[in-house]
């Protein structure tokens, strides 16, 4: 692998920079969820990741909200840095070079897309847990004027729990139904999105060799390392299962009741 | 010369920079004192429009003109002003719609008369240009001068975006309320620019649909007054801390945007929205984006979005991995000693020299155009030897088929250089063997003149071709490709039949004097007696 000479200090620290925003990007999400919907962001994201940001979060107390949501999205990016280095530090045992930082770097920019992947799950699936539903049409008449627990996931199953459910969540008050058949678009779309992202990541990853010199034979290993890092995100509790989903549905009359 | 034509391409660039900037003056004034038309931010929009295409519009005054007699009609007749807000309250139930923004609110003039007073003059002064445009002859140097391949394309979509962002830009300032269009804009800007584009193009956004970029291409690079200048000690220096300092502030940008648009912490903000404090984000984003566009008026062309704009941290972090980058061939580089594209570049990039200490990923060696770059696609409209195009028409020849007329000869330095001048020329014909035949010989300074070769047109035994398949470099035929030749292996029904190798472009259906192709008409001949 290439690396520059007879740069500055300044110039190699904006190195450090490329490492630290992309982790910023990774892990802000996990500090965003307060304690009320954290629950809910466990099933999500990796439950430690959650469960640390809201440490953190939760520290400075109810009162100071924007100090507790500063700390929350700090430790949040702590995660997201430190899983950067993790992969920089795989590159750096493929490669066999002592350039760590830049190796680290290089790794680190191809996980941004990663990082903002995970920013964009958040508006595709955690949202809709717990609020509003923003499908209106079709509602059931027997769902009409009843609390219908979420639009999450989209397939008969969850309408089916969500239908048997309905009573328990009469006494909260007038939400809105859903449409299974286009929420059932919206879970498709949301899978196509991920994995057309994916694709996106290990070509990206792979321009970005190309830019820094990595030589051609080391390729293959570096996207290896990739996907071992993406299997390793996926196992740990990215995305959502059928079982969570199913959890979740059937007791969030309980988790966000009264509001 | 009739009366009311413009004398010179600098009377033109004049005027048309005169009523741009008086334009500009009259949209900031109007901002200050409640009153901003619709039809000045068009004006300045085609002002800036016509300025970057000036060469094509003096060569072509009249397309110019029309333009200019379509704003007269609509400032005589559209006098939508974008006013303060009498009642706050009011005014942010009714505004509630951005389409209502846009069309102008029902404020009040904090002078009033004065929206007319400005506008009568210079509507007048429109309708002087476009009459003397309407009456100007095309400059036939100046249409030859145009280099605008792909140029075209950018001015009509920078024109448009910059038209878009005045309008919103002055319903922002003028009225008072948080909510605000002009924020709409800059999330989109950031949305698309910023997150999603780079991954694929880089700083497309900069070069392409930019308001503070276009600004700056158009009205400010016919200043003579270039703004603040910038030593080259400065500008040497300023990289080293820049680069860092740009993604600090880059990270608070991005938290204050998420506060405002709710990018990712939507849910957060949906399920307990804290509007008491949300006017802080508002008003840090505006100050941002409003001194971001008015700062850029203090220094000269370019300068800006060189060093100052602090989107740039954020799109080049982005952009280091993404899929397309204006390529560099070096190997058909000259190193020209005046080299048009270093001059034209707009990010100030050394195409033919290597940075001290940089050498092995500098451009002439990863062989792309560093990501800073935003895609203005003057370096690959204006160099002459196809460096910045990842394919290049070239020639190839036939030497069999040479009868040694030398025609080719002549006219390549006749055509190129102007003199007939064989020795000179890019393709030579020499005798070899015994006895002597003609052997025509490509030098590698043949560039196929741009993509109209002269000497394939003389050449009356069709030697010269067009070189389809990079046969001339030695390469192996490309076509069909990889994944092609899989489909055609897995399809049974397939009956595509398997290429030539010989760069035979000048007959389609197979040369008759082949030996490939003559092999395989007799082994057809033997099929059909089988």
């Amino acid at each position: 692998m290439k690396t520059m000479k007879g740069l500055d200090f300044w110039t190699r620290s904006s190195v450090w920079w490329e490492l630290i925003i992309p982790g910023y990007f990774f892990g802000k999400t996990f500090g965003t969820s307060d304690a009320k919907y954290r629950v809910l962001d466990t099933f999500m994201y990796p439950g430690a990741f959650i469960r640390l940001a809201g440490f953190f979060r939760d520290l400075p107390g109810k009162e100071y909200y924007y100090t507790g949501r500063f700390l929350g999205v700090i430790s949040g990016a702590a995660v997201g840095v430190l899983y950067a280095l993790f992969i920089g530090l795989l590159y750096k045992w493929v490669l066999h070079d002592w350039a760590y930082a830049k190796a680290a770097r290089i790794g680190s920019l191809c996980f941004i897309l990663i990082a903002l992947l995970t920013g964009f799950m958040s508006d595709f699936f955690c949202e809709n847990i717990g609020m509003e539903l923003r499908i209106e049409q079709k509602a059931p008449d027997e769902l009409v004027g009843k609390h219908l627990a979420q639009d999450y996931g989209g397939f008969e199953k969850g309408t089916e729990i969500t239908e048997q459910n309905a009573y328990l969540l009469a006494s909260y008050g007038t939400v809105r139904a859903n449409n299974p058949d286009s929420a059932r678009g919206w879970w498709i779309g949301s899978i196509v999105f991920m994995y057309t992202w994916f694709t996106l990541y290990f070509l990206c990853a792979a321009r970005l060799f190309r830019r820094n010199g990595v030589p051609r034979e080391k390729w293959f290993k570096l996207q290896m390392v990739n996907f071992a890092v993406l299997l390793i995100y996926l196992r740990m509790g990215f995305g959502m299962s059928a079982e969570e989903f199913h959890f979740i549905l059937t007791r969030a009359p309980y988790i966000l009741g009264g509001h | 010369m009739a009366w009311g034509a413009f004398s010179s391409r600098d009377e033109f660039v004049r005027h048309v920079r005169n009523m741009s900037s008086l334009g500009l003056i009259l949209y900031v004034l109007g901002i200050v004192a409640g009153y901003v038309p619709n039809w000045l931010c068009v004006m300045i929009a085609i002002g800036a429009f016509t300025l970057q295409f000036a060469d094509y519009f003096y060569g072509r005054p009249k397309g110019s003109g029309r333009f200019w007699v379509y704003l007269s009609i609509q400032g005589f007749s559209n006098f939508f002003p974008f006013q303060f807000p009498g009642d706050q309250e009011r005014w942010k139930i009714d505004t509630n719609d951005i389409i209502a923004w846009q069309f102008g609110g029902k404020g009040f003039e904090l002078f009033p008369g004065l929206g007319v007073l400005l506008a009568l003059p210079v509507v007048l002064y429109i309708t002087y240009i476009a009459v003397r445009l309407l009456r100007t002859p095309p400059d036939a140097e100046a249409r030859a001068r145009k280099t605008v391949k792909t140029k075209k394309w950018r001015i009509w979509c920078q024109s448009i975006m910059f038209g878009w962002y005045l309008v919103l830009f002055a319903t922002g300032m003028t009225a008072r309320p948080v909510t605000n269009p002009e924020l709409f804009f800059w999330f989109l800007a950031m949305l698309l620019g910023s997150l999603v584009l780079p991954f694929f193009i880089g700083r497309w956004f900069c070069g392409w649909m930019c308001p503070v970029g276009t600004l700056q291409d158009s009205i400010m690079r016919f200043y003579s007054f270039t703004g603040i200048k910038l030593t080259d000690k400065f500008k040497s220096q300023i990289n080293r801390i820049y680069v860092p300092v740009t993604m600090v502030v880059m990270i608070i940008v991005i938290y204050t945007f998420e506060r405002v648009f709710q990018l990712a912490s939507s849910a957060e903000m949906m399920r307990d929205p804290d509007w008491t404090s949300l006017w802080k984000p508002m008003v840090w984003t505006k100050v941002l984006t409003n001194g971001m566009f008015l700062g850029s008026l203090l220094f000269a062309y370019r300068i800006y979005c060189r060093y100052f704009c602090w989107y740039i941290g954020y799109r080049v972090t982005l952009g280091q991995p993404a899929l397309y980058r204006v390529p560099f061939k070096t190997d058909r580089c000259r190193v020209c000693p005046d080299c048009e594209p270093e001059k034209r570049c707009v990010m100030g990039f050394q195409f033919q020299s290597v940075p001290e200490g940089e050498a092995e990923l500098s451009i002439r060696a990863i062989g792309e155009v560093p990501v800073n770059c935003n895609l203005c696609y003057e370096c690959r409209d204006t160099c002459p030897h196809g460096v910045f195009q990842k394919k290049i028409r070239r020639i190839n020849v036939i030497p069999e088929r040479c009868i040694g007329c030398r025609l080719c000869e002549l006219a390549c330095s006749g055509g190129r250089l102007g003199v007939f001048d064989p020795s000179r020329s890019n393709i030579q014909i020499e005798m070899e063997g015994t006895p002597e035949i003609p052997v025509p010989k490509l030098k590698n300074t043949c560039d196929a003149c741009g993509g109209d070769p002269r000497c394939l047109k003389v050449c009356p035994a069709r030697v010269i071709i067009w070189d389809k398949d990079g046969a001339r470099k030695g390469l192996e035929p490309k076509r069909p490709g990889a994944i092609k030749k899989l489909f055609a292996k897995l399809n049974p029904f397939s009956k595509t039949p398997p290429p030539c190798p010989t760069p035979c472009g000048a007959y389609p259906s197979g040369c008759p004097a082949c030996d490939i192709n003559a092999a395989r008409q007799n082994g057809a001949k033997k099929g059909e007696a089988a």
